[in-house]
């Protein structure tokens, strides 16, 4: 494959025309290092956390089918419920590259991580990290190592929890007379 | 206070034609009676009438558009509707300079501390107009992220309804507050005693 030679690459899948890296977090810095000076992906165009709390679970991933898959043809068919392989940890985060020249090649480096686990920061390698990280840091709570200023981003400095995490609450005021009370 | 002055509850006997300008047949509403009663119980001297109607012809609001109400806040400017015609159409930039503070948008939790620093930079006296559903009780949005209506750190005259607001529905709000002001209705922050 045409990324084999990625330090601290542990495996490349190709799905949808999309080609995803996933890297060890420890070996983050030096794969973004090779695949934007040896590669040529000078541009990161996005950080995208995700939180797969819950995942697999009934209700909350895959969708109902037979044991052979889900029929389209046939709407509304009943089956079995096709849940989804479990994910390797609760977090994935992933960085878009982009390389700026002809053919625009894209790829996917993908991290995996713990609740709490540090992630090492690529700002040193692409200036443009820096609000994404710091997004990260807000809204997932993946914390940061090496990142000149990690504070929140989007909400409050000295606000508690993550609002964007599976088990943070939507928040607000109750409505009265809105039937959910 | 002994001024003569007619004691009908009415604001048009009074001069005041706001609730007329479309519809100028339209029997007396309570919004009258309730201006007319505070009028007439008040009883302002001749000199603070005249104070009252100098502020209300040249009440200069504060350019603070947030979000999506901003655009209907812009567009009273232009000439369809035109809020020159009411003495307004100069926005300024300053808060020192600005008379009257139009929220138009929802209120993020992390604007809520410039926004007060901005209202305490005005000076007496104020208004505070919350315009549309966000910034009048956190609208659509019911979550961690909006404050949930801008009266939790502002004393607020008007709340103008809408999603957003249609510019004349924003100029009614804009034009009560001046009704409110000429009859001699305090401003917010002098009744709820707060924010001064």
């Amino acid at each position: 494959m045409a990324f084999s030679d990625v330090p601290g690459l542990v495996t490349e899948t190709e799905a949808f025309g999309e080609t995803t890296l996933v890297v060890d977090p420890a070996g983050l810095v030096g794969a973004c290092t090779f695949l934007r000076d040896e590669h040529g992906f000078d541009m990161l165009v996005d950080i995208a956390a995700t939180d797969y709390l819950g995942w697999g679970s009934p209700g909350v991933s895959g969708y109902i089918g037979t044991a052979q898959g889900r029929n389209l043809n046939r709407p509304m068919t009943q089956g079995l419920q096709a849940l989804p392989a479990p994910k390797p940890k609760r977090f994935s985060l992933n960085y878009h590259l982009l390389a700026i020249r002809p053919g625009a090649a894209r790829v996917r480096v993908q991290v995996w991580l713990d609740d709490g686990e540090p992630v090492p920061s690529v700002v040193s390698i692409w200036p443009g990290a820096d609000w994404f990280e710091r997004e990260a840091w807000d809204m997932m709570g993946i914390p940061l190592e090496g990142h000149p200023h990690p504070e929140r981003l989007l909400m409050d400095e000295d606000w508690e929890g993550h609002p964007l995490r599976k088990d943070y609450p939507l928040g607000g005021e109750p409505v009265r007379f809105s039937g959910e009370e | 206070m002994a001024v003569d002055r007619p004691k009908s509850p009415r604001l048009a006997d009074h001069g005041l034609q706001s609730e007329r300008v479309l519809w100028p047949d339209k029997g007396p509403s309570e919004f009258e009676q309730e201006l007319g009663d505070i009028e007439s119980q008040l009883g302002l001297t001749t000199l603070q009438k005249a104070v009252a109607w100098s502020q209300t012809k040249s009440m200069w609001p504060d350019t603070f558009g947030l979000a999506c109400c901003a655009i209907e806040m812009m567009s009273i400017v232009s000439s369809r509707y035109d809020i020159a015609r009411f003495g307004m159409e100069a926005f300024r930039s300053s808060p020192r300079q600005a008379d009257l503070l139009i929220i138009s948008g929802r209120v993020a939790q992390k604007m809520a501390a410039p926004i007060k620093q901005i209202y305490d930079q005005m000076l007496e006296p104020k208004w505070v107009i919350a315009m549309g559903a966000c910034a009048s009780s956190g609208g659509m949005f019911n979550n961690y992220a909006v404050l949930q209506s801008v009266d939790k750190i502002l004393p607020v005259d008007i709340y103008v309804p809408g999603c957003p607001p249609r510019p004349e529905g924003l100029m009614e709000g804009i034009i009560r507050l001046h009704e409110r002001v000429h009859a001699g209705v305090p401003a917010a922050y002098e009744v709820g005693g707060v924010a001064k």
